[in-house]
């Protein structure tokens, strides 16, 4: 096949697979989970957990460990130094929260893990 | 070893999956090995696998995400008849840079807290640059115009994929490395009818001091920091190799970049207290406080394993090459490439096989623009540089 031809059709199927790899991003993009329902096969992946947060602990070099508790279960919320950072103070008071982050494993335990300021929202 | 030669040779398995099995059976294994032989056990199978690995990456272009830039100058020197020397050329970096490091051991134990914290900051905008360098690097603008092309499609198939919930992280790699790198290599070698000549044993004799220092600081740098791998820092070394006569030391830079990195990141556990690979989770598991008895086990570990991962990867290589020479490549090529599909399939279904496509057809766009398929790394480091900024 002559190259320029190939060039073509590659660059059209591209193009179109990323825009069918997008709308699959997007239907499977992560929506309120319980917590009491994560497990390890989950880790990696995007979710969003909401609940109430009964502990805060902060770490000396800026992280914020964050304890969230809905009523199927808790996990820790870390929030990293840099993201603390931008984060200010907007979470001191808060009581209740929604948080989008991935989901990881630390010494045995699950963490959801925000990358952003905007993937933390106070609800309360 | 033996475990780390079944991991290395079958494409898709990776020892993170042995090793999520071993600690689901850590209990009974403890009682029954104790925590050094387990150690140990992990050791050995890490390393080994990234001597064996290359094997199925060079001879049959099913690459994974540690030795993915090694696919292009080892098929190439494959197709030249020396097949079996690039397979050498990656095990004298693995031992090369085995024992560098086991050398440099004082000095690393300083290095590497000194540049955990002080690269960390400067990491995106270093990965900025090698991006930009690899698409200006190209030596005429329609070269350039195709590079930067397929940085910016590569950069967002690697942000869509890697970053949705799209696959199973674990998971989700193989399709897109084997798209991008294997199976478009593959096709490209059908289209152009290749064959695979006689192959060659004797070897080109050299020292590759460049490759193996290359290697060290590669893995030091991937064993340490976090969201950088072997593949990201086989990118920055490759823009330090560019002439013809570089490829030999790439490829030993390479295969030092992955051993190196396996090992670096268990020792990372010692020197900053964070675990940096599969292999160092589960060490620090076993032994939660990592000690110097703990760090001198490792290290014998490695320097044992390591002869006769060496001698076990030149032989096998040996005995894959002379039963390839027998077989008419384009159905041996046919026959890796339906192999490929069903891994796919297996291990990550028809979503699996949609990203294999895209990413194929990203490959073929870099071989038929005649542009260098390492432009296409742009799927792990966009990723990285998001993660950093």
């Amino acid at each position: 096949m002559k190259e320029k031809g190939l060039l073509s059709i590659s660059f059209l199927i591209s193009t179109a697979g990323l825009l069918i790899i997008f709308a699959m991003g997007q239907y499977s993009a992560p929506c309120t989970t319980d917590i009491g329902s994560l497990d390890f096969d989950q880790v990696g992946y995007n979710v969003i957990v909401k609940g109430e947060v009964i502990d805060r602990n902060y770490h000396k070099d800026g992280h914020i460990f964050l304890t969230v508790k809905d009523n199927t279960g808790s996990i820790i919320v870390p929030i990293f130094s840099n993201l603390a950072v931008e984060i200010g103070t907007r979470l001191d008071d808060c009581r209740e929260v929604e948080v989008m982050g991935k989901l990881e494993e630390y010494r045995d335990n699950l963490e959801v893990i925000p990358r952003e300021p905007g993937d933390i929202v106070c609800l309360r | 070893m033996a475990v780390g030669v079944f991991t290395g040779l079958i494409p898709g398995i990776h020892v993170n999956t042995v090793i999520v099995i071993v600690l689901a059976m850590s209990g009974a294994l403890l009682e029954i090995f104790g925590h050094q032989a387990l150690i140990a056990f992990i050791v050995a199978m890490a390393l080994t696998h990234t001597f064996l690995d290359f094997i199925p990456s060079i001879l049959l272009g099913a690459p994974t995400e540690d030795n993915v830039l090694s696919v292009l100058p080892g098929h190439r020197l494959l197709l030249d008849g020396r097949g079996y020397e690039a397979i050498r050329l990656t095990s004298i970096g693995g031992v090369g840079t085995i024992l560098l490091a086991s050398l440099s051991l004082p000095l690393l134990l300083v290095l590497i807290p000194i540049l955990y914290s002080g690269i960390k900051a400067y990491l995106p905008y270093i990965l900025m640059l090698v991006l930009f360098f690899i698409v200006f690097s190209e030596n005429n603008n329609r070269k350039r115009f195709y590079t930067a092309v397929l940085v910016i499609y590569s950069g967002i198939f690697g942000q869509l994929v890697l970053e949705s919930n799209i696959l199973n992280p674990q998971v989700v790699l193989f399709p897109v490395l084997t798209g991008l790198f294997g199976i478009s290599t593959l096709l490209f070698s059908l289209n152009l009818n290749s064959t695979i000549p006689p192959q060659w044993f004797e070897v080109h004799k050299g020292w590759y001091f460049r490759g193996i220092i290359g290697g060290t600081l590669g893995g030091i740098l991937a064993g340490v920091l976090p969201a950088v791998g072997s593949s990201q820092s086989a990118v920055l070394i490759q823009q330090a190799m560019k002439n013809e006569n570089d490829e030999r030391d790439f490829l030993v830079a390479l295969g030092g970049v992955n051993t190196s990195d396996s090992i670096i990141a268990i020792l990372a556990l010692y020197i900053i207290g964070n675990p940096r690979s599969g292999a160092s989770i589960a060490v620090e598991k076993l032994v939660p406080q990592m000690d110097t008895g703990g760090l001198l086990l490792i290290l014998g570990t490695v320097l044992f394993s390591t002869f006769f991962a060496v001698f076990l990867t030149l032989n096998i290589a040996k005995i894959m090459i002379l039963q390839i020479e027998r077989i008419d490549y384009s159905r041996l090529t046919r026959g890796i490439l339906v192999f490929l599909v069903i891994l796919i399939v297996a291990f990550s279904g028809f979503t699996g096989l949609v990203i294999a496509a895209v990413g194929t057809s990203m490959g073929i766009m870099a071989h038929a623009s005649g542009v260098r398929k390492s432009s296409l790394m742009a799927v792990l480091i966009v990723p990285t540089i998001i993660y950093f900024l």
